[in-house]
């Protein structure tokens, strides 16, 4: 999978594409996870709404990270899409939720 | 992505670290000086010498002054001389330009026996450089937002990634191995970054906390509309403002904004008025709302808040309300350091100080790691190698020249200049974007030596062209206890030495690889690259 010496050119040309397609993953798709999971949140927490609001802006940057670092994370490239289908779904219930 | 979890964290660690490292670093070191930026401004208007003047005459200067500049202003601010951020009276005043908008600021400091501008230099002083940290140069704050928020989420990320990849944290608190190459490198990045952990993390989330609104505008956006005025309603919900007024559209002159500001020491004690701010000055909705010192990390202070046209008391506010908020205020009252006492303030200045040298020796450390197998190559290193290290020394040695270029400008550009506060920005970059392109023309060990020197060079200077122009030398102002312009000059000439350490340490490397017979595989390198 990674570059070791014998990996022939399709190989490298392969990886590299996964590589780009992960960083587009992890900042768009990341993204979109974090805002839909932050929204959630300022719908369900039982708490005033400011006060909510404010609480899922604090989280906001960690649920980022943690989405980027696990796209980062798994094995397989393949994986990736269910995370990114997951993630749009979600999105797009959030959006009809608000 | 590679074999194992911890391998791809190592991965990702280099290349977020890698891409925005030289932002970082230029954030860093600006944000760090900030540290002392009234104590810089101090040193930039060296005409004018703070004065205890009675809270009385600055409040009757600044509302004298700001009925003259900022009539028909959303709102005016008046920072009495009362604390050490605020070594000159400051004025500011808010003026609406198209509805909706972000408000555009006019900022004055104010000599308070006059009433007039505070007659000085033209300098953007400390608080420039200090600014710098967050709107960069050259650019409207809507560009620099998305820049620095953007790369401080690379370094979240950077640096949780660093943390998983870093499996022995406890013995590699105690482990330094100096002299020896990559291993050296590796371990100063790594102690310092352990040591100075909870820093490093607390400035970089909370540093991004600061972009909210232009990073995640949509969770506010969500529940209360998008906007500034639906953000304006969300502060005030979460802040239980609950007094806030339209305006009236009625004009009613204000009250003496002195009635004002003796209610609230009668209150609090003298000296504790932090700011006075007037919300539509001239209407019959006007209101003054009086905040307190900050003594602790909280930022947001008690506020006293009055009819700005009878000057009866609406109401008090607490510093405390919701727990969100005050977990939030707290926080970026720690990023701030508003609070911080002068020890405190120094062990702020080193912490940050470990941060500018975390990601300095990361992006030294990205070098090292290739360079043997780089320099083996028959072409020689690839465009991507030589692009790191030029601007490696463009930016850890050539930053620093820029800087000392910013304060020598103060010194010595005409004090008539027009724009000459914009020249000092000028200058700073000129000398940067120099020092940037000349590892394009040198190999790059005499690049790193004679930018290290130059460094060095350039705040040795400073003591001497200060003590020249203004008369006030080291000695002198040793002598009178003086601590910010003797301040100032020791850390130069401290900055200097440490300069000058490295650029003979470098200049020795050099000779030895030179006359030494080959024994370590760096020399072997190094040979084979001569050869």
């Amino acid at each position: 999978m990674a570059t070791n010496k014998k990996s022939s050119e399709e190989d490298v040309a392969r990886y590299r594409w996964e590589v780009a397609g992960r960083c587009l993953i992890a900042v768009f798709g990341g993204y979109l996870f974090t805002i839909a999971l932050s929204i959630f949140l300022t719908q369900v927490l039982p708490i005033a709404k400011s006060s909510a609001v404010m609480t899922a802006n604090l989280l906001s940057f960690a649920i980022y990270t943690i989405a980027i670092i696990w796209v980062f994370s798994v094995k397989e490239f393949r994986q990736l899409w269910w995370g990114l289908t997951g993630s749009a779904i979600f999105f797009a219930f959030i959006l009809l939720l608000v | 992505m590679k074999n194992g979890f911890r391998q791809s964290m190592a991965w990702l660690h280099t290349w977020t670290g890698l891409v925005v490292g030289w932002v970082l670093f230029f954030v860093f070191v600006t944000g760090n000086l900030g540290r002392f930026d009234t104590e810089i401004d101090q040193w930039m208007k060296p005409e004018v010498i703070p004065q205890a003047v009675p809270l009385a005459q600055e409040i009757s200067a600044a509302q004298q002054r700001l009925t003259q500049r900022g009539a028909g202003a959303e709102r005016w601010t008046i920072y009495p001389a009362t604390n050490r951020d605020t070594p000159y009276l400051r004025i500011t005043w808010d003026t609406e330009v198209k509805p909706g908008q972000a408000l555009k600021r006019g900022e004055e400091f104010i000599d308070p026996s006059t009433a007039a501008p505070l007659d000085t230099r033209a300098t953007g002083g400390g608080q420039l450089l200090y600014k710098m940290h967050y709107a960069l140069a050259y650019m409207p704050r809507s560009v620099s937002n998305w820049i620095i928020g953007i790369c401080s989420m690379f370094m979240l990320v950077a640096i949780v990634s660093g943390v998983i990849t870093h499996k022995k944290i406890f013995t590699d608190f105690f482990t330094f191995r100096p002299n020896k190459g990559q291993r050296s490198w590796l371990d100063l990045h790594a102690v310092l970054a352990v040591l100075t952990l909870p820093f490093f993390f607390m400035i970089t989330y909370t540093g991004l906390l600061f972009f909210l609104s232009t990073l995640v505008p949509g969770i506010v956006g969500a529940n209360y509309g998008f906007g500034e005025k639906n953000r304006q309603q969300f502060n005030d919900e979460l802040a239980a403002r609950e007094y806030r007024l339209e305006r009236a559209e009625t004009q009613v002159p204000l009250v003496s904004l002195n009635q004002i500001t003796a209610e609230a020491e009668r209150r609090w004690g003298e000296g504790q008025v932090r700011s006075v701010e007037i919300h539509y000055p001239g209407d019959q909705h006007a209101q003054a709302i009086v905040t307190r010192q900050i003594i602790s990390p909280l930022r947001s202070t008690e506020e006293l808040v009055f009819n700005a046209t009878n000057g009866e008391l609406i109401t008090e506010q607490p510093a405390t309300t919701a727990a969100p908020r005050t977990f939030y205020e707290t926080v970026q009252g720690l990023h701030e350091s508003l609070f911080a006492g002068w020890w405190l303030r120094w062990l702020y200045f080193f912490s940050g100080l470990a941060g500018v040298a975390i990601i300095g020796s990361g992006l030294i450390l990205w070098i090292v790691k290739r360079r043997p197998k780089q320099l083996k190559q028959a072409e020689g290193p690839d465009f991507g190698h030589r692009l790191v290290e030029g601007l490696n020394v463009g930016t850890i040695a050539g930053l620093h020249t820029a800087i000392a270029a910013y304060f020598l400008a103060n010194r010595l550009l005409p004090v008539d200049l027009p724009a000459r506060n914009e020249w000092e920005v000028h200058v700073m970059f000129i000398v940067w974007l120099i020092a940037l392109l000349h590892p394009v023309v040198r190999p790059i060990n005499r690049a790193w030596i004679e930018q290290l020197w130059v460094a060095s060079a350039a705040f040795l200077l400073l003591p001497f062209v200060n003590a020249i122009t203004t008369g006030r030398d080291l000695f002198q102002s040793l002598q009178q206890g003086d601590w910010v312009f003797a301040g100032f000059d020791l850390v130069a000439i401290a900055t200097a030495i440490l300069f000058a350490i490295a650029a003979v340490k470098l200049q020795q490397r050099e000779q030895q690889q030179i006359n030494a017979p080959v024994k370590t595989k760096v020399n072997r390198v190094a040979q084979e690259a001569n050869a």
